[in-house]
């Protein structure tokens, strides 16, 4: 049985990301440009319960969970990186980039913080050393990162793509200071437009990744060329409105941790599931009231957040009026899964 | 056993066609149409379903889900309504089914033009009950006096400059071989169209505004038009002149060598070795190179048409700033940025 309802306090400005705890499939994390971090327990009351509200300083752009549950990573305009303890309340500033903090992702194998932002630079946090981290300098401002097990796949500015192995990076954190770190394989995006969204398999096979041009490419890591030639993209997230064909950009995408199969949320309030091997659409879901801004399925695949906000757009001063909700749908158990072998 | 299906069905054929209200699609068969729209519009979303009709989906999701039905999942923007009842080709209103009916028309005769433009056949049913093509013309009595007289006054125009000038042939451009193309001439081009074994000079056929790419010979660029011209034999003496050829399409990328005798199907092999011919020849080489140098311009036209029919909106473009930092920029946010 699959089931949808929205959160009953929702967050008063854009929603930058929506993240379940890896072991609590109901605790989950809603940052957004009101500048607070939100807590809520999903199932606790019927609309979930807001646990606690950790206000920033700033629009917050990024949440990770870290070691435990009780344990969260902010990205933040003010170009801090903060470590929140949920129980207390207490923020503690881990770092600071030379412009605003984009992304946090905690790699749990490597026990590994990596923020990254638009000053082109990936911070590595190794926790087992706190108040310490080294300083990588990326080709271009970076617009999304993703962790598999071993890899880190950072998107960027002028479509490159970077991925890095996580052992060296966690050895490199170690070090301190600013460190020159090569990426394990350095690549140019396979869809012409600006990179959006990427998210890493839970195989640690490969990734896939976005663009605003309403298409969504998967790609191999091994570099042989036999899996390269496996890779492929896909147009997605577009509408035919008058004759004209309107292209929304892909703004999240997520990988369900059981299955393998992934969503893709779109600018067109559109989230579709798709099996990235068999290159099916799974399912398309009923169109949210506005453009999708975050994705996030729980550890368990049993649930996946839906963060809705409206979208930036070209030609408009403002971001559009619209429903800013988080939608949290409960999967069946077959909701998700790919075509059978 | 399923019917052989034709390459190009008739009209009707096209119109028996059933097709779903809520996409346009068409099916070969009323069952595959009715599994369609289970598949696709009466679908639950929840439980995977197939209701036969969208009424029968709000009630199904009414009581098994406790959810109400909005609209009609993938259906095309003003045909999401709950309201109409359709199952297969049953409950379509008339003035929707009208309109259905005339896109297809519309649609079955564009598509017939531009195959016969393509092909350079007649369409079908056109000349039906024993009507012939007319791709001959009427044969013209002329004794060895009359053309002796005509040859020798059409040198004289020749030399002397009194050429009429070349005469423009009324045919679509998009039609390459046309009735029209035909019977035209006989009226249009009164000079050039009686018969006679000296043929005027091909001038009037090749029309500044055609294309002949500095390509050169072997790149027919337009290799169904081809046989068009291959396909009428040189006939010399023929009652043919070269005006009651059809007029090559503005497109054509023949090749400058079709010049040669015996190469170009309307001209008398022994044109070119005529003497005297080499004033011809000049002239017809001036047109090359006057035709050659517009070429290029024409190429490029074409070329920024097709760009243009994309039609594409990007909700959102920018080569390098991500929407959110284009968001950082607004007024409301100024205080939270660091500089």
């Amino acid at each position: 049985m699959s089931s949808q309802f929205e959160l009953a306090q929702n967050p008063t400005d854009v929603i930058s990301a929506v993240k379940f705890a890896s072991k609590t499939p109901t605790r989950l994390l809603v940052s957004s440009w009101d500048r607070n971090l939100y807590l809520y327990d999903t199932h606790a009351e019927p609309g979930g319960k807001l646990l606690q509200k950790y206000e920033h300083p700033a629009p917050v752009l990024d949440v990770c969970f870290g070691r435990d549950d009780n344990e969260a990573y902010t990205a933040c305009l003010d170009w801090e990186v903060r470590r929140i303890d949920l129980e207390t309340g207490a923020q503690t500033v881990l770092s600071t980039h030379e412009a605003a903090a984009r992304n946090v992702i905690f790699s749990p194998e490597h026990n590994l913080l990596i923020s990254s932002s638009w000053d082109a630079t990936l911070h590595l946090h190794s926790l087992s050393t706190p108040g310490e981290f080294s300083t990588v300098s990326l080709d271009s401002k970076s617009f999304s990162l993703s962790v598999s097990p071993t890899k880190l796949v950072v998107a960027m500015a002028s479509r490159s793509v970077c991925i890095y192995d996580l052992d060296t990076l966690a050895k490199a954190a170690a070090q301190g200071d600013t460190v020159a770190v090569e990426p394990w394989q350095r690549r140019e995006s396979s869809m012409k437009y600006m990179t959006r969204a990427v998210a890493c398999m839970p195989n640690d096979a490969g990734y896939a990744s976005s663009s605003i041009e309403g298409r969504v490419a998967v790609e191999w890591f091994d570099p042989s060329d036999e899996s390269q030639s496996r890779k492929y993209a896909f147009k997605c997230h577009r509408q035919t409105i008058d004759d004209k064909d309107m292209v929304y950009p892909v703004n999240a995408l997520a990988f369900h941790p059981v299955h393998g199969t992934f969503a893709s949320g779109g600018g067109d309030g559109v989230v579709a599931l798709w099996d990235g091997v068999a290159k099916r659409r799974i399912r398309q879901y009923q169109r949210f009231p506005a453009s999708i801004a975050t994705l996030a399925f729980s550890g368990d695949g049993k649930y996946v957040a839906v963060g809705v906000s409206p979208g930036f757009e070209d030609g408009l001063d403002d971001v559009p009026d619209g429903v800013m909700k988080v939608f949290i749908r409960e999967l069946s158990d077959t909701e998700a899964q790919g075509k059978k072998k | 056993m399923t019917k052989k299906r034709k390459r190009y069905p008739d009209l009707d054929q096209k119109l028996e066609r059933p097709w779903c209200f809520y996409c346009e699609r068409d099916f070969d068969d009323l069952k595959i149409l009715i599994s369609h729209q289970k598949a696709k519009h009466f679908k639950c979303d929840r439980c995977g379903r197939r209701l036969n009709t969208a009424g029968g989906l709000s009630v199904h999701m009414n009581q098994v889900h406790k959810e109400t039905l909005t609209h009609v999942e993938n259906a095309i923007a003003n045909r999401q309504g709950l309201d109409i009842e359709i199952f297969g080709m049953e409950g379509v209103p008339a003035e929707i089914l009208d309109s259905h009916n005339q896109q297809v028309t519309q649609k079955h005769f564009a598509e017939e033009a531009e195959r016969a433009r393509i092909t350079g056949n007649p369409i079908r049913g056109q000349f039906t009950n024993g009507v012939a093509v007319p791709t001959k013309k009427p044969r013209v009595k002329e004794n060895l006096d009359e053309l002796e007289a005509r040859a020798e006054k059409y040198r004289y125009d020749k030399k002397h400059g009194l050429l009429p000038a070349p005469v423009v042939l009324e045919v679509k451009p998009t039609h390459p071989v046309t009735v029209q193309g035909y019977a035209a001439p006989a009226i249009a081009a009164p000079p050039y169209s009686a018969p006679g074994p000296f043929p005027p000079p091909g001038a009037p056929q090749f029309l500044p505004g055609q294309q002949f790419p500095p390509g050169g010979p072997g790149i027919p660029g337009y290799p169904i038009s081809l046989p068009i011209n291959g396909g009428i034999p040189p006939r010399p003496g023929s009652t043919n002149g070269p005006s009651g050829l059809p007029q090559r399409p503005p497109g054509f990328n023949g090749p400058p060598s079709s010049f040669a005798p015996g190469q170009n199907g309307g001209y008398p092999p022994e044109f070119a070795q005529r003497p005297g011919g080499n004033d011809l020849s000049a002239s017809v080489d001036d047109l090359i190179a006057d035709v050659k140098s517009t070429a290029p311009a024409a190429a490029e036209k074409t070329e920024k048409k097709s760009k243009k029919d994309k039609n594409i909106n990007l909700v959102f473009f920018d080569e390098s700033v991500s929407p959110e930092e284009k968001m950082t920029s607004l007024p409301r946010y100024a205080q939270f940025v660091r500089v």
